[in-house]
């Protein structure tokens, strides 16, 4: 790509829980919408920096779509206003609603492709802004190579299958080297092999450029592996929002008995007729103990936290003590104490007096944010792990189910 | 059945050496048929436009009385026309009746809801997300507007064709506002009725056979057109 940014801004620290400098790029302030069918999104404020990716999850009819057409302008919130770059959009001046789309861009759940090759369909995007031919074509073929379809330019664009025409759409989105660029479940109706692809391309694309990714997901472990940053939606209501790789945990008395809510997402009851605790059954296997202190880390790389790649719900926490448990060793790992990194892990919850969140008699998590792991001996000498150490236990919110 | 066969011959002669200016009769035909599609093109095509992406009061009635006049017999309009034109009627002082171009008004009359009504439905059937799809990418209004009528393209060239099949093969109109004026406002339709009635076959069949050919023609153009569309 013949793009003049060469430096890469999330290697500068831009990733890392550090300030950023400038403000935000996009603020949501009170913005609301009612559909005829009862259902009300409701987003008292939200704000998005530059070059962060989040990720918008929740269950289908959350509001995630209705969130993401409010932020593409495609729908106007019947209330509330938002600002670009300190400037509100979505006022009476339709022009400035136009400016905006040309730098705040939308890719759909479902694309949909025009009625022409593959070239002109990623070519749209330029053509509208008067590009000259040769850029255009130097620009388009760039993003077909980038996304592999440079093989597919000359034909009809309707003739791709369908992850190749998410892809399509994803490189027609991306052409135009958006500021911001939204996507509403860009993996939810493609296969693994093409949502692997496209999150490639994301991740390496918004690396290149200091470009703000809002992706809206209903898979959990898709929301942690790709964002920086994950807002949790429900009943069109924005719960919390939090980097991704910190846990977060409470338990909410309802009428029904206790409900354990793992980042506001997950929500699991406990049996009502056995009153009582609720249980989290989470498989040992899912548990993966890291130990948090490879000081071969150079000095500038990102927080360790965040180079688990691939962990949903990690916990930091402090090994406190070990014992051998028969062919394996028993970890106690206070994750709700201070690190030595000086992060406190929230856990929203009322401590311990909570039910406790069981995990399949192996390794047990309570709202104290205690876990107790076992480890088979020979994995923990390879570990290395001692009493004192600081450890990343990543779990994978997968296997997280009601007992 | 002798005279029918030796109609068949005789109008493979005709079309051959094109005699008794069977290939004027079928200029006529083609002229007044473009020109009424023209010119129901240019009115009917907005129209459908703006029918299918405009929401205004009375909308519904509008559209209701366009489907109807899918209907509109074409003695009908031909009269309506004629009231107009004819020597004593608020246009009379133009001299239109018996002209091509009374005819042609009659075709575009006939025409207009034709185009208009199937360039709405045209638009109603493109996908609701192209819009959506070309504002996302920064489209202004104009260029929306462009997207979207690309998009229906096929739609819209069946609705002409559509338009086009219905005129050439129309009689009532156009033997009321044409008069069957050798020359000059004879027409396919109206020779091969002429014709027949005088027992001459031969070149009722070969103008028989181009109209046949031209609407097949311009059917098989629709549906070909229309199969674009799923």
């Amino acid at each position: 790509m013949a793009d003049p940014i060469t430096a890469d801004p999330k290697a500068a620290g831009a990733n890392t829980a550090g300030p950023i400098a400038a403000g935000p790029i996009i603020v949501g302030e009170h913005l609301a919408h009612r559909y005829g069918s009862g259902f009300h999104l409701h987003v008292e404020h939200l704000a998005l920096y530059a070059g962060k990716t989040y990720a918008v999850y929740g269950a289908n009819g959350s509001g995630k779509t209705t969130l993401l057409n409010i932020l593409a302008l495609l729908t106007l919130p019947q209330e509330g206003r938002i600002l670009f770059e300190g400037r509100p959009v979505n006022g009476s001046d339709p022009s400035r609603g136009r400016q905006y789309r040309r730098r705040v861009t939308l890719l759909m759940q479902h694309v949909y492709l025009f009625r022409s090759t593959v070239f002109e369909n990623v070519a749209s995007g330029l053509r509208f802004r008067g590009k000259a031919k040769e850029a255009i074509e130097a620009r388009v073929n760039g993003m077909l190579d980038k996304v592999g379809l440079r093989q597919f330019a000359h034909r009809p664009a309707h003739s791709l299958s369908g992850g190749e025409a998410q892809r399509a759409g994803l490189a027609r989105a991306l052409v135009t080297d958006p500021d911001v660029l939204l996507l509403d479940e860009p993996t939810a109706s493609v296969d693994a092999a093409h949502g692997k692809q496209i999150e490639a391309i994301l991740a390496e694309t918004c690396r290149q450029r200091r470009m703000t990714v809002v992706l809206s997901t209903h898979q959990y472990d898709q929301a942690y592996r790709i964002a920086d940053e994950v807002l949790i939606m429900r009943d069109g209501r924005m719960l919390e929002r939090g980097p991704a790789n910190v846990f977060k945990g409470r338990i909410e008395d309802t009428a029904d008995g206790p409900v354990a809510c793992l980042d506001g997402g997950v929500t699991l009851r406990s049996d009502t007729t056995a009153r009582g605790p609720a249980h989290i059954v989470i498989s040992s296997r899912e548990i993966r103990l890291t130990p948090a202190k490879p000081l071969a880390k150079p000095p500038h790389t990102p927080d360790v936290a965040n180079t688990l790649t691939g962990a949903a719900n990690t916990l930091v926490g402090v090994v406190t003590a070990a014992a051998v448990d028969g062919d394996r060793i028993r970890l106690d790992v206070d994750a709700g104490a201070p690190t030595e990194a000086g992060e406190r892990l929230e856990a929203g919850a009322p401590p311990v007096t909570g039910p406790r969140l069981d995990a399949d008699s192996d390794p047990r998590l309570d709202t104290g944010l205690r876990l107790t792991v076992h480890v088979a001996r020979a994995s923990f000498a390879g570990m290395g792990i001692n009493v004192g150490d600081t450890v990343h236990a990543a779990i994978d919110a997968s296997a997280v189910r009601a007992s | 059945m002798d005279y029918l066969y030796s109609g068949f011959q005789e109008a493979v002669r005709l079309l051959v050496t094109g005699e008794s200016g069977v290939y004027t009769i079928v200029g006529v035909s083609v002229f007044v048929a473009v020109s009424a599609i023209l010119l129901a093109s240019v009115m009917g095509l907005p129209a459908g436009y703006l029918l299918a992406t405009r929401r205004f009061r009375g909308q519904r009635l509008v559209t209701t009385v366009l489907n109807t006049m899918l209907a509109m017999p074409t003695v009908v309009i031909g009269l309506f026309v004629y009231s107009l034109i004819s020597r004593r009627g608020p246009l009379g002082f133009m001299e239109l009746l018996y002209t091509p171009q009374a005819m042609i008004i009659g075709e575009t009359l006939l025409a207009l809801p034709i185009v208009a009504a199937f360039t709405l439905s045209a638009f109603r059937a493109v996908d609701s997300r192209i819009t959506e799809t070309a504002l996302t990418l920064g489209a202004t209004t104009a260029q929306t507007a462009r997207t979207l009528i690309s998009e229906a393209r096929f739609g819209i060239m069946a609705a002409v064709v559509a338009a086009f099949g219905r005129v050439i093969a129309e009689v009532g109109a156009a033997m009321m506002l044409g008069g069957n004026i050798k020359g000059s406002t004879r027409t396919m339709t109206t020779a091969i009725a002429l014709e027949s009635n005088k027992g001459e076959f031969g070149l009722a069949i070969a103008l028989g056979i181009i109209l046949l050919l031209t609407a097949f023609g311009a059917n098989i153009l629709f549906h070909w057109l229309q199969g674009f569309d799923d």
